[in-house]
């Protein structure tokens, strides 16, 4: 089992009050998943696949990534605990606007200490960005800026991929391009990839299917 | 959408603190300004201050000849009408203080009912004469409190080696002697080491030994108030009262008066020295106020321009409701007054509050005794101010608001997108690893923000670069002047006809000595004073061992015997007036005009002329001397006492760094002053373009990346701000302190600007250190960053 959460849950304190996020979740995630995470707006979807991500905290609970305990509260841990297993795909993109796309992609190679820009170009070539990698983000449109995202965060071999609304900012023909992209890569690697998407369009892509709501978790497939 | 400004709490904590600075500074400054003007004005209605003075130094004349030639002038001059002519004897003595200590001393000896040129507060003269044998004098207020005179106090005066004793029956203030200086000096001596009395010209003639209508002084007051040969300016602008000195020079002339100088009020040292300083206030008051309102407005308008980018979906789903534009404005220009506002009434409180101590401050570091101030409040200045600030800080805001306003309510709602690195620049920085690349190009990206960011950090040193580059450059010109060109242990003054007595005493206390003729001249058509040194010995010795040691910065020592007598000028006379080396040049001396040329120029203290004593006695006629400078020891020197004046030379070198301690004094507090103002221009700047990068810190750190790669790619950032910062801040700061030093650079204190490079690297160390430092508050804000929230698009 690579991912497993054992009664996860995420609490925000607000002057208003309190707030639970995510509610006694329990998940196990095997290699090689492609899951769905649906679910009505604030419903949880983000706060959990941050919670998979080590960049939220949870308020109680337990969360073992291949059979380690991850260890929360530690900033520099969790950095990197994301850095040796997570890739993660924004739903606005979040490229560095002053690294060209294949730095972009190259950046993450820095994380491992050592950088390929043959194979910063591979994973380009491998989302259909071939000729673009000198394009700065300006110069490419949203589906372009979502792929090399979704190279950026392949190019350091992630066991775990995480996409939030990876399509959110998409019209619909780019929305399955990017999509079936993503699973694609996904599948060939033995990549988990756990995407949040409000598309039920999606369905067909996904192994599995988690939906939320109110916090609570239940699964569909 | 006020609400959204408490995320830029320390932004607007920082313009309000700059706009309080700037209003503060202003109403310091112009209170200083006003109050100045009201002494200089007062000085002119109650003393009637004298249009013309005659002086034939230590030759004395009947009172007739001077008030003939006087009378002449109603005769022949066109438009000027005398309106009173009056005669006054001055001489130098020795006066004890209470402690048994002698010191130089001037007295003054005025006629009964003396009207011009007269001590105020007013009503002194006369004096009673010879009550109970003592003799009853005016002390200057100067003296009064520094030596704690009071009225009815006995002491000795020494006139002429004639001792007497004194009994002080008020004190009162002369306008030739506001700044409290035995010479024509910026140097004025220590507390306590300097005093002038005022008395009968009767009693001080019988002291003296010579008839009662002997006199060596003239004032004339003219009808209305011409206008006279400003010292600061090369025009001349007393043309009229030109006319009026050339008759009064014929006359004297004619009447066989050898030695004598025509002056108008551009001469009387103290009085010009205050209206020159007066004038630098007007001017530099005002100016100050301009070029911190418009730092102020600057910054204010980059944290404007920075907000409404922080809030810009807010003011897209705002304008796509239907909000109009100009009711944004409004609201944002609004803000922009409100901040305005609160500094300005706070800064314009501290001001009034601190202006009395700093006119209190001002005038005694000028050593005018704060009992003649009145001290006043110009609140209609200080509004002046407050507005003045109020409305550039608006009008920035508004010029960044309203360019907002052009822009369509989608634009707001989109993510900002358009900038990017140039592919020019992606060439050069792949050369370095990655957090630098990222830093360097986060950089250079926005030429805009870069640009803005670099001219805030170069203004945020206008005031205190400027102020360090004008210390430094009165430093460097003075500094070490004493120690370097004076090689005396005393310098004493005499009169004339002593000096056989001053020799042989001399040559009995074997000491080392040089004697020197020492008179006042002019350029020829020219009103400005300098010194004529008539000398030998240091003039041949380029060894090091002359009393006089020159500095010659460029030139030779002169020859005796050439056709056109050889002279060294000081630097500063040189550059005022345009002289150069090799140049033959026409010059006054007593009333005599004669060609002399330039062979060096020397960095000095005073406007000077040197030259051969001989040559200087056939111009006059004359071999007279009336000033030795002595090498020996002190027990030695105190023999010639009763026959002189004496300064000894670690007096003069006291005097000399009291007087740079007070400049210090003022140069320290406009430094402090430009420091908080540049720490809180730096900082603000700095601190918006790290909360700029929040976004990209916070998916860098999702990636995987830690807390060191993102400090060094911060430190990067702000290395290159630092640098290019520190760049702008250096030539801010030349072109400050040249403005600055002109307005320092008087004729009678001269200094050059000089670029020191300590000090430009000073700046611009402060400038990166700041940027640096600021470092710190971004690893103090990615330590704490909401990496879910700032990763997501603003």
């Amino acid at each position: 089992m690579l991912i497993s959460l054992a009664n996860v849950t995420k609490k925000f304190f607000h002057s208003s009050g309190e707030i639970t996020a995510v509610d006694n979740v329990s998940l196990e995630v095997d290699r090689g998943e492609i899951i769905l995470l649906v679910g009505p707006s604030g419903s949880g979807k983000t706060t959990l696949l941050n919670l998979i991500a080590a960049i939220e905290t949870p308020t109680s609970g337990q969360y073992t990534f291949n059979g380690e305990s991850v260890r929360y509260g530690n900033v520099d841990e969790m950095t990197k605990f994301r850095r040796d297993n997570i890739g993660y795909v924004f739903q606005t993109f979040n490229l560095l606007r002053d690294l060209t796309a294949l730095e972009n992609v190259a950046l993450v190679q820095e994380l491992t200490g050592t950088v390929d820009l043959d194979a910063a170009k591979k994973c380009l070539q491998y989302v259909g960005l071939d000729g673009l990698e000198s394009r700065f983000p300006f110069e490419l449109s949203g589906g372009q800026q979502q792929r090399v995202a979704i190279a950026r965060s392949i190019a350091k071999n992630p066991k775990v991929l995480l996409a939030d609304e990876p399509t959110g900012n998409l019209d619909e023909d780019t929305t399955h391009e990017v999509f079936s992209t993503l699973v694609d890569i996904c599948k060939k690697n033995s990549i988990v990839l756990i995407t949040v998407s409000h598309d039920l369009g999606l369905r067909r892509y996904a192994s599995r299917i988690i939906e939320m709501h109110s916090g609570k978790a239940s699964d569909k497939r | 959408m006020f609400r959204g400004l408490r995320n830029f709490k320390l932004r607007l904590f920082f313009a309000i603190f700059l706009i309080f600075t700037t209003a503060m500074t202003g109403v310091l400054l112009r209170e200083f300004s006003d109050n100045a003007e009201g002494l200089y004005l007062d000085i002119y209605d109650e003393t009637n201050l004298a249009d013309i003075i005659v002086e034939t130094d230590s030759w004395m004349y009947p009172e007739d000849l001077f008030l003939d030639a006087c009378l002449e002038v109603n005769k022949n001059s066109g438009n000027l009408r005398v309106e009173k002519c009056e005669t006054r004897i001055s001489v130098e003595g020795r006066f004890e203080r209470s402690d048994g200590v002698w010191i130089p001393a001037l007295v003054y000896g005025h006629v009964s009912n003396s009207d011009v040129t007269q001590l105020f507060p007013n009503g002194n003269f006369p004096v009673d004469n010879h009550v109970d044998g003592v003799i009853d004098i005016i002390l200057d207020n100067h003296v009064v409190e520094q030596l704690d005179v009071k009225e009815g106090d006995l002491f000795l005066l020494d006139i002429n080696n004639e001792v007497n004793e004194f009994r002080v029956k008020s004190s009162g203030s002369s306008p030739l002697h506001l700044f409290f200086s035995s010479l024509e000096s910026f140097i004025p001596p220590q507390d306590g080491e300097f005093a002038v009395i005022y008395m009968d010209a009767d009693l001080l003639a019988d002291i003296m030994g010579v008839e009662r209508d002997m006199r060596n002084l003239m004032f004339i007051d003219m009808k209305g108030t011409p206008q006279y040969d400003l010292q600061n300016t090369r025009e001349d602008e007393g043309v009229d009262l030109k006319v009026v000195k050339d008759i009064l020079a014929k006359e004297l002339k004619s009447s066989n008066v050898e030695i004598f100088q025509v002056l108008d009020r551009g001469n009387i040292y103290s009085v010009e020295l205050l209206r020159q300083d007066l004038g630098g206030a007007q001017s530099i008051a005002p100016t100050m106020v301009v070029i911190l309102s418009f730092v102020s407005g600057f910054v204010l308008a980059i944290s404007m321009d920075r907000i409404i980018m922080a809030q810009r979906r807010e003011i897209g789903t705002l304008r796509v409701l239907g909000v109009g534009n100009n009711k944004l404005i409004r609201s944002y220009v609004s803000l922009a007054v409100i901040i305005g506002f609160i500094g300005s009434v706070v800064g314009i409180i501290v001001g009034y509050v601190l202006s009395e101590k700093m006119v209190d401050f001002y005038f005694g570091f000028w050593g005018i005794p704060t009992k003649m101030l009145e001290k006043q409040h110009n609140f209609i200045s200080m509004l002046e101010v407050g507005l003045f600030i109020v409305a550039v800080v608006s009008v920035s805001s508004f010029v960044i608001v309203r360019r907002a306003g052009k822009v369509s309510p989608l634009e707001f709602l989109r993510p900002e997108v358009k900038q990017s690195s140039s592919k020019f620049l992606n060439k050069y920085v792949m050369i370095f690893p990655m957090s630098v690349r990222i830093g360097l190009r986060s950089t250079l990206r926005k030429p805009r923000r870069l640009f803005l960011t670099v001219i805030a950090l170069g203004f945020a040193m206008l005031l205190t670069g400027g102020w360090l580059m004008t210390m430094s450059s009165m430093f460097d010109y003075y500094g070490t002047t004493i120690e370097e060109s004076e090689n005396w242990d005393a310098r004493l003054y005499f009169s004339p006809d002593i000096y056989p007595k001053i020799y042989d005493e001399i040559h009995e206390n074997n000491l080392e000595y040089e004697f020197v003729t020492m008179l006042e001249g002019r350029p020829h058509n020219g009103d400005d004073m300098f010194l004529i040194w008539g000398l030998s010995d240091s003039l041949n010795s380029d060894d090091g061992n002359g009393m006089h040691k020159f500095r010659l910065s460029d030139g030779n020592y002169p020859v005796s015997d050439q056709e056109d007598i050889n002279v060294i000028i000081d630097k500063g006379s040189a550059s005022i007036l345009n002289w150069n080396v090799g140049d033959v040049v026409k010059i006054e001396i007593m009333g005599k005009i004669i060609d002399v040329k330039i062979t060096g120029l020397s960095d000095e203290l005073e406007r000077t002329v040197w030259m051969y004593d001989n040559e200087l006695a056939d111009i006059l006629n004359m071999e007279i001397y009336n000033v030795v400078m002595v090498r020996g020891a002190y027990e030695d020197i105190g023999n010639l006492v009763s026959y002189s004046q004496i300064i000894y030379y670690d007096d003069y070198a006291n005097a000399f760094n009291e007087s740079m301690e007070n400049f210090t004094s003022i140069f320290v507090v406009f430094i402090l002053i430009g420091m908080s103002i540049a720490v809180a221009v730096l900082l603000n700047t700095l601190i918006i373009n790290i909360t700029e990068r929040d976004q990209e810190f916070a998916t860098m750190s999702v990636l995987g990346f830690n807390r060191r790669f993102l400090t060094k790619v911060l430190i990067v950032e702000n290395v290159v701000i630092g640098i290019l910062g520190g760049i702008v801040g250096v030539i801010a700061s030349i072109t400050t302190g040249e403005f600055l030093v002109s307005q320092f650079v008087t004729w009678a204190f001269y200094f050059e600007q000089t670029v020191r490079l300590d000090v430009s690297l000073a700046i611009f160390g402060f400038v990166l250190v700041t940027s640096l430092l600021s470092s710190l508050y971004g690893y103090w804000r990615i330590r704490n960053i909401d990496i879910v929230e700032k990763s997501r698009f603003e």
